[in-house]
């Protein structure tokens, strides 16, 4: 499904180049759970990023079900991670000024689905997610571990096969680090592709395979 | 002094200024009591007719100093004032309007940079960039609409006390209030798409990377 050939990614500075990802080769098949690992700097969020088509390799091939991204266009990237990737943040990133619900529904709109689909959807990740009763509250009235539970819904909400983590459980304390990866425990047995960086030992055990990462260099499998 | 034959009838003329209404006036001929005489001269070398004038009538009237004005620099002076009120009310205008919009470009700035972040969010959940000008343009120029419907009636009243100095006025059609409107939210569209374009193109990456 996921295909990396030799991606680097470096940041010049006048004439210095900072590398961020050295010749990262490595393959994820569909229905896997994926754990990157790596002290920071590393190069975690930047090969996430990547994945995600948020971030352009410098060099290097990346096939998603066996499609070059990298010689796609913005346009066309936007159409593709839109449809296929979920991405939950670290910092859940949700929107302050809209609602739980309204926070749920913008990437339908962005999908334009119709309002009646829409309603049902979203009804459908509350009840999931057992957060009926926020619906109408903003995200500074949750605690985090609500918020990324609908950052988590937010992520899912368009049936995405490939869900991208940054960190979910950083900002959470463990009882609700627990119930976030107990959530995505489900969503890959339901055969969504889950591709997490963490630095956490236990988050990583839920996984199935672990990446580290070294200074860019992919270290071990 | 109060009766002689009419020799003519002229059409109405404003010899009051502007301010006031042509009222009934009669001109007469009384040769025993002037105080004026009006010459006409020609323009090209007027300096050698007011040379003979003055001659003439030192000669007339040795004593009386010679005094003369141009007419037409007398009617300016009429609206001498007038005039200066409508050049300082035309540089201040131009201020005001100048230093309005420095606002709304401050003030789009300032919007497009608070909501970098959320556009970022946006763009990651699949908005395009012009998605993202066109939903900061558009919650902006609401306000800049309604600054205008506050303003509207404000200017009426004030352009219509002042208009009432003046027995002879223009009148203030709708057409004017259409053309400001028109004008600041050009203005307006301008300096938040400037700003929303810049946003637009920020990579979520960077906007969205450290917190």
């Amino acid at each position: 499904m996921i295909r990396l050939v030799d991606i680097t990614k470096y940041y010049s500075t006048g004439y210095v180049k900072t590398f961020a990802l050295r010749n990262i080769d490595f393959e994820v098949e569909e229905g896997e759970f994926v754990t990157i690992m790596g002290p920071s700097g590393a190069g975690k969020s930047t090969l996430l990023y990547i994945l995600g088509m948020l971030d352009a390799p410098s060099s290097g091939e990346y096939y998603f079900y066996d499609k070059k991204v990298h010689i796609l266009t913005e346009k066309q990237l936007t159409e593709l991670h839109k449809n296929h990737i979920g991405f939950v943040f670290q910092s859940y990133h949700l929107i302050d000024d809209l609602t739980v619900y309204e926070n749920l529904e913008t990437p339908l709109l962005y999908k334009k689905v119709k309002g009646s689909e829409r309603k049902g959807k979203v009804a459908d990740m509350l009840d999931r997610f057992r957060i009926v009763a926020k619906k109408d509250l903003f995200p500074n009235q949750l605690s985090g571990g609500q918020q990324q539970k609908v950052a988590v819904a937010r992520a899912v909400i368009t049936e995405p096969r490939l869900i991208l983590a940054d960190e979910p459980t950083g900002n959470l304390n463990t009882k609700e680090g627990e119930e976030i990866m107990e959530l995505f425990k489900e969503l890959n047995e339901h055969g969504t592709t889950i591709l997490q960086v963490t630095h956490s030992e236990k988050n990583a055990s839920y996984s199935r395979r672990i990446i580290n990462l070294l200074d860019g260099w992919v270290v071990d499998e | 002094m109060n009766k002689g034959p009419v020799i003519g009838v002229v059409k109405d003329f404003h010899f009051r200024p502007l301010h006031q209404k042509i009222e009934p006036a009669a001109l007469y001929i009384y040769p025993k009591l002037f105080q004026y005489i009006s010459v006409r001269i020609s323009p090209t070398d007027f300096s050698r007719s007011l040379d003979f004038l003055k001659a003439k009538w030192q000669a007339l009237v040795p004593g009386q100093t010679f005094q003369y004005s141009f007419l037409d620099e007398d009617f300016d002076n009429l609206y001498k004032a007038e005039m200066r009120l409508g050049k300082i009310f035309t540089v201040v205008t131009f201020l005001a309007i100048f230093i309005a919009c420095l606002g709304l470009f401050g003030l789009a700035a300032f919007e497009a940079l608070q909501r970098t972040k959320e556009m970022g969010i946006r763009k990651v959940l699949g908005a395009s960039a012009a998605g993202i000008v066109l939903l900061l343009s558009k919650e902006f120029t609401k306000w800049v609409l309604l600054a205008n419907i506050i303003a509207w009636p404000v200017a009426y009243y004030a352009m219509n006390r002042w208009l009432q100095n003046f027995a002879y006025r223009i009148n203030i059609g709708p057409l004017i209030f259409i053309q400001s409107a028109v004008l600041a939210l050009l203005v307006a569209l301008l300096t938040v798409s400037y700003q929303a374009m810049k946003v637009s193109l920020a990579n979520p990456v960077d906007t969205l990377r450290y917190e």
